[in-house]
């Protein structure tokens, strides 16, 4: 499904410059999009382009519409205005089988985790593959186990998220998505809700999963992590995008009073 | 065919509102005395004094977990064959029907009673607060918003359970119904209405009792 | 009060215990149903299962039961014992119920395990099959189990339809000896360790099964 490009027939493009042209195509396109919340306006125009190999943080305060946003890119919130496409797809929270196929695209790690309580670490990990991409049980283990140890967890596979400290229930969490294959990875504050101890080693993860190429959008204050691996930070302010470039600009040269505040209070 | 017979039924309609007047008596009766009981109860129940407490409990678990008809049979017949007095249907009714009440009550109650947050009376008392104007301005308000919902569906299982006094030939709707439905041979009328008027009764008193929660109980953030 | 006759109130007991059953286990099938269409986001499935549950719930028992007895003769054409009518009202009796505590168990699964599972591709039936509903199931059992108990205690109602149950032989024994109290206190004993020791079942299960984190 990917959009085809319209060549002039008198140039053959060879087949490098015909991989570089593929990839140049942003995967992920935001563009003009509004979100009401009955009266509450959060997004107020949001253009935003992610290419393959990206990572984005997107920070700002509460209440900025932040994880709205993200919510918006594998459809568990709809938007009145706009357009996002996905790897050419179109999110439209109405279509459900256009849904369906961008949510197996996008992964998606929450801030509370969302771990199925009843079932055990290998079962979190193995329920979606088996049950949408209809893998067998073996093969979907198998790749379960994989992704477990390089997260160093296989001696949890058994384990119920009852008995996982936070920090590894959010790695389980990190694993379940990526055994989906997917091609992006979206992350929801994923260390607000963890004991300080515990944040280094799920950004540690998260700093390997950018390092093997995954394209991320991560919502997160954790600027270590962004100086580290971000392309680019984008500052949402009420539901604009206030500034935006990468962790040296941002950092260096704030253009707004309002990311300069915010940075002084996160850095501190 | 079995053709059904309304217009029959509902020439004993006097018979019927008498019956209902009797519900709603002891309906009403039996709401107050088990209110008062059951804040007794409960006040026993979070005692540190071990015999109040004992009997308190003894008393909850028994009502409980023995069914109502029983209760009944055993206040009615029970007492007229261990002593000399004999009840009349009436009072047996009544007092079968509270008893019984005042157990569940006392449960409730005693659930909004531990739900006050022990710093809530920490800082009444630093203030000054004597113990009574503690449990007067703080306790008993705080407690009404909480129990209020639980007591109200009490409230409409002691309309419900009034019906099961029939047995013991209390006058009230129940027993009307089945005396109108013997005499005309006509039963499945007769419970057609009676529950068409016992549905009215429930949901009303749950709707009154709702707009009084909502307009004289003030929402605050225990909702 | 001979030993005979305690045994016959005990299988009397054991009656009420296997229409209870019997009945809580129908009640959870057509429950279950009721509890779906409760949460159903259709207008009329909604509307009616609200109808049925309100229906069942603000009247009384003992109606329901005449209105079964008196009513299946005549609206089916059947002429039944006092045992089936007694099954048919516990199960309808109990399914409205029931139905309210599957749909609060249900809706008591927080919305990031809807989140979570709708994420992973999975469809809104797949995440009832395979996340919430295994995760409701566990947390309706303590309130089935006391569901089961208000059972067993109404169905000394279906005595007065005739039904031979515990309350039922209590009553027979009662008139044809003079025996009140023993009588009456046997079977209140018999009530409450059968009910009692429910209860206690039920917390040992609950607390067994960790159901509250």
């Amino acid at each position: 499904m990917r959009s085809e490009r319209k060549v002039n027939s008198f140039y053959r493009p060879s087949a490098k410059e015909i991989e570089y042209i593929m990839k140049s195509e942003p995967i992920i396109k935001i563009q003009g999009v509004h979100k009401w919340f009955g009266d509450l306006y959060v997004l107020k125009g949001i253009d935003i382009s992610v290419n393959k190999g990206e990572v984005v943080v997107i920070c700002g305060v509460s209440g900025s519409g932040k994880s709205t946003l993200l919510r918006c890119i594998n459809a568990l919130e709809t938007f009145q205005k706009g357009s996002i496409i996905v790897d050419g797809l179109s999110v439209n929270a109405n279509n459900r089988k256009f849904v369906r196929e961008v949510r197996k695209r996008v992964g998606i790690v929450f801030q509370n985790f969302n771990l199925f309580p009843h079932l055990n670490a290998i079962d979190n990990i193995t329920l979606a593959p088996r049950q949408v991409k209809k893998v067998n049980k073996r093969e979907a283990e198998q790749q379960a186990m994989k992704l477990l140890a390089q997260m160093g967890l296989s001696d949890k596979k058994k384990s119920y998220p009852i008995s996982l400290s936070g920090g590894q229930k959010q790695r389980v969490a990190i694993t379940r998505a990526l055994a989906m294959d997917p091609m992006v990875m979206l992350f929801d504050e994923p260390t607000s809700a963890l004991d300080p101890e515990m944040i280094k080693e799920v950004l540690d993860a998260m700093i390997s999963l950018a390092q093997k190429g995954m394209t991320m959008i991560v919502v997160t204050h954790e600027m270590g992590f962004a100086k580290c691996v971000a392309n680019k930070i984008i500052f949402l302010d009420q539901g604009v995008i206030l500034e935006e470039g990468s962790p040296q600009e941002l950092f260096e040269n704030p253009k707004h009073k309002r990311t300069k505040e915010f940075l002084n209070h996160i850095l501190t | 065919m079995y053709i059904m017979q309304f217009g029959e039924v509902l020439k004993y309609s006097d018979m019927l509102l008498r019956g209902l007047l009797f519900t709603l008596e002891l309906s009403i009766l039996t709401m107050f005395f088990s209110l008062i009981l059951g804040t007794v109860i409960a006040l026993w129940r979070i005692s540190k004094n071990k015999f109040l407490f004992a009997f308190a409990t003894a008393y909850v678990e028994f009502f409980r977990n023995v069914p109502l008809l029983i209760v009944i049979y055993i206040v009615f017949y029970g007492t007229s064959a261990l002593s000399i007095f004999r009840f009349t249907s009436i009072t047996a009714g009544v007092i079968a029907l509270t008893l019984n009440s005042a157990a569940f009550e006392a449960e409730i109650i005693r659930g909004g009673l531990k739900a006050i947050a022990k710093e809530q009376l920490e800082s009444a008392q630093s203030l000054g607060l004597s113990k009574f104007q503690i449990f007067r301005f703080i306790a008993i308000p705080y407690v009404i918003r909480i129990v209020w919902t639980a007591l109200g569906n009490q409230a409409v299982d002691i309309i419900l359970g009034s019906s099961v006094v029939s047995v013991i030939a209390f006058p009230e709707l129940t027993y009307a119904g089945m005396n109108i439905a013997a005499t005309k041979d006509r039963y499945f009328e007769v419970f057609v209405i009676l529950l068409i008027i016992y549905l009215t009764l429930s949901v009303s008193a749950s709707s009154i009792l709702r707009v009084i929660k909502r307009v004289f109980l003030k929402p605050n953030e225990l909702e | 009060m001979t030993w005979m006759r305690v045994l016959l109130l005990l299988r009397g007991a054991v009656v009420a215990l296997e229409v209870c059953t019997l009945g809580i286990i129908l009640g959870c099938v057509l429950g279950f149903c009721l509890s779906l269409m409760r949460l159903s986001k259709i207008k009329t499935l909604n509307m009616l299962s609200l109808i049925y549950v309100e229906l069942f719930r603000d009247s009384p028992l003992l109606i329901q039961l005449f209105l079964i007895f008196y009513g299946l003769p005549i609206l089916f054409k059947v002429q039944t014992s006092a045992l089936v009518v007694a099954t048919i009202a516990m199960t309808l009796n109990s399914s409205a119920y029931i139905a309210e505590i599957f749909k609060s168990a249900i809706g008591g699964i927080m919305k990031g395990q809807w989140d979570a599972s709708y994420s992973l591709g999975l469809s809104h039936l797949q995440s009832l099959r395979y996340v919430i509903l295994p995760q409701a199931f566990r947390i309706a059992i303590p309130p089935l189990i006391n569901q089961f108990v208000s059972m067993l205690k109404s169905s000394s109602l279906a005595s007065i339809i005739g039904f031979v149950e515990i309350t039922k032989l209590a009553t027979m024994i009662r008139s044809r000896t003079f025996t009140t109290f023993d009588v009456l206190g046997v079977t209140a004993a018999i009530y409450f360790v059968m009910c009692y020791g429910l209860s206690r079942l039920g917390s040992y299960l609950e607390k067994r099964l960790e159901i509250g984190t």
